[in-house]
């Protein structure tokens, strides 16, 4: 029987973005941010716009395909793509649905991307006033259940308490993350450092668990990398960055209505994650680079302990700052600052490190730079996630 | 009802063996607590001013352990324990069109000091929709 896979199929060759910034401050419309970062990923791919032949997103991107396609002057479009989902479970979805396109002949050349502009549109954080709530929202709105931190703090809260992990572990998340931003120049927070009294001091979103950093920055720009066949990707200037394994989905009726999901205290990656490995041919211990989508420190956690890179025993000892640095922390963990403090690029900026550090290129560059995960959206469904890998785990 | 069989929310379909006919059961409104949150930052214009407030995640052991949303009724700065059990009360909010009623929660054992001021407490319940 022939094996069906994506394992090191196509290569990621080329990784643009924007200036990014806070929600409001980009001199730049939305889907004029999306063209600058497919032009910039074509640059670094060493490759015209008019190469590309696909594109692909998710989060209800409002950055249309055909009108991309159209901008760039592109001769034949021959896939264009959207994942599910309002939120950033899709960031690996869309770079795996970019490679089996890819993988599969139906297109040569795919653009995954994500523009957003939440100055320009609607803030994540801030509910638009609609007078009418529907479907799910009918069952939360009323009683003050409206943004995604109170849609998900509850599935915090249960976790901490089922596990006895403190919240020391989700502080140390948040330090970490504006830790590497202090040396990336493209960093909304960097000159931003965060210290342990700051965050004990800082604000509560939601108690007991949401303190104001440990939760995602509202943010304008864009981002966008290309996904190429494998023995083409060899011939372009950068070394290729195989994506090794993608897996996307729900676990068992994740998103049953009104919280009634059967594993509530869950990132949603627990059936997701064996599927993951299981493609790479690898084990948790094999990653060297770890990229963990921040909406909020809570569903990092998760993330980590449902992807088996820490158990819910180990979690406080092993989720301290100094573990999760590089250049040769035991785990480093989002080394270009994240959605955190980086920017809210809805993960695609980690995908973008993520190739940087196999490449050798990184700012905090990690001295284990074979293997990279990144894990999606964490708590929304569908989620997914990704493992990269350089020439050598091929 | 069949302890095993209960669905919130409302759905077209049964997910176990996909009976369209559906029907509404009387429950007793009895439940424990299986998660919180209590939000500070006002999301919506309608919060500004009325926080933080207390969010319960109900489960109900007598009806297949299915969950349910609320707010917890009293202090918003109360101390709240998962597993603590806690029974259900109608909110009703008559002065919006059109009507609805909401069901709230409390500490088991509160339900008389909640009647006793419930005239009070409606008056400050913020109306979405207005």
């Amino acid at each position: 029987m022939i094996e069906r896979t994506l394992r090191g199929k196509t290569a990621i060759v080329g990784i643009g973005e924007t200036a990014y910034y806070k929600y409001g401050q980009s001199p730049d419309s939305e889907f004029k941010l999306a063209l600058q970062a497919v032009v910039n990923a074509c640059s670094d791919a060493g490759i015209s716009p008019h190469d590309v032949d696909g594109f692909a997103s998710y989060g209800n991107d409002r950055s249309e395909a055909g009108r991309l396609a159209s901008a760039l002057g592109i001769k034949e479009l021959r896939f264009s793509n959207m994942f599910w989902g309002g939120g950033g479970g899709g960031v690996c979805g869309a770079v795996g649905n970019a490679a089996a396109a890819v993988a599969t002949g139906m297109a040569d050349c795919v653009v995954a991307f994500r523009s957003l502009a939440q100055g320009q549109y609607q803030r994540y954080g801030r509910s638009a006033g609609a007078s009418v709530a529907a479907g799910d929202d009918a069952f939360m709105f009323p009683y003050g259940v409206i943004s995604p931190a109170q849609r998900f703090a509850m599935k915090v809260t249960r976790f901490m308490h089922d596990h006895g992990i403190r919240h020391e572990a989700l502080r140390a998340i948040s330090l970490a993350c504006y830790h590497h931003a202090q040396t990336n120049p493209n960093a909304v927070m960097r000159g931003r450092p965060l210290d342990e009294a700051t965050y004990d001091a800082s604000r509560w979103i939601i108690e007991p668990f949401f303190r104001l950093y440990d939760c995602c920055q509202e943010n304008d720009g864009a981002a966008a990398l290309i996904v190429m066949p494998a023995d083409r990707a060899r011939d372009l200037e950068h070394k290729p960055v195989y994506v090794m394994a993608v897996a996307q989905g729900c676990d068992e009726r994740s998103a049953a209505p009104v919280h009634n999901m059967p594993n509530y205290a869950s990132s949603h990656f627990a059936q997701l994650a064996p599927r993951l490995y299981a493609m790479a041919k690898m084990a948790p211990s094999e990653v060297g680079i770890v990229q963990s989508y921040e909406n909020f420190t809570g569903g990092v956690l998760m993330s980590l302990i449902e992807h088996g890179m820490v158990t819910p025993e180990e979690a406080n000892e092993v989720l301290v700052k100094e573990n999760l640095l590089a250049p040769d922390g035991r785990m480093p963990l989002n080394t270009s600052g994240g959605n955190l403090a980086e920017c809210y690029m809805h993960g695609l900026e980690l995908v973008h490190e993520s190739v940087r550090q196999i490449r050798g290129v990184a700012i905090n560059q990690v001295k284990n730079n074979d293997v990279a995960i990144i894990m999606g959206g964490p708590m929304v469904s569908p989620v997914s996630s990704l493992i990269l890998g350089s020439e050598a785990t091929l | 009802m069949d302890a095993t069989l209960g669905n919130w929310g409302p759905e077209w379909i049964c997910h176990r063996c996909h009976p369209f006919e559906l029907r509404w059961v009387e429950i007793e409104g009895r439940g424990r607590i299986y998660s919180y949150e209590r939000p500070h930052h006002p999301v919506h214009t309608a919060l500004e001013g009325h926080g933080p407030y207390l969010v319960v995640l109900v489960e109900l052991p007598d009806y297949g352990n299915i969950r349910m949303l609320g707010n917890l009724l009293g202090d918003p700065m109360q101390n709240v324990e998962i597993g603590a059990m806690v029974e259900a009360v109608f909110e009703p909010h008559e002065a919006v069109d059109p009507p609805y009623t909401l069901v709230q929660w409390l500490m088991t054992g509160k339900l008389q000091n909640y009647t006793n001021s419930v005239r009070e407490h409606s008056k400050d319940v913020p109306e979405f929709g207005e």
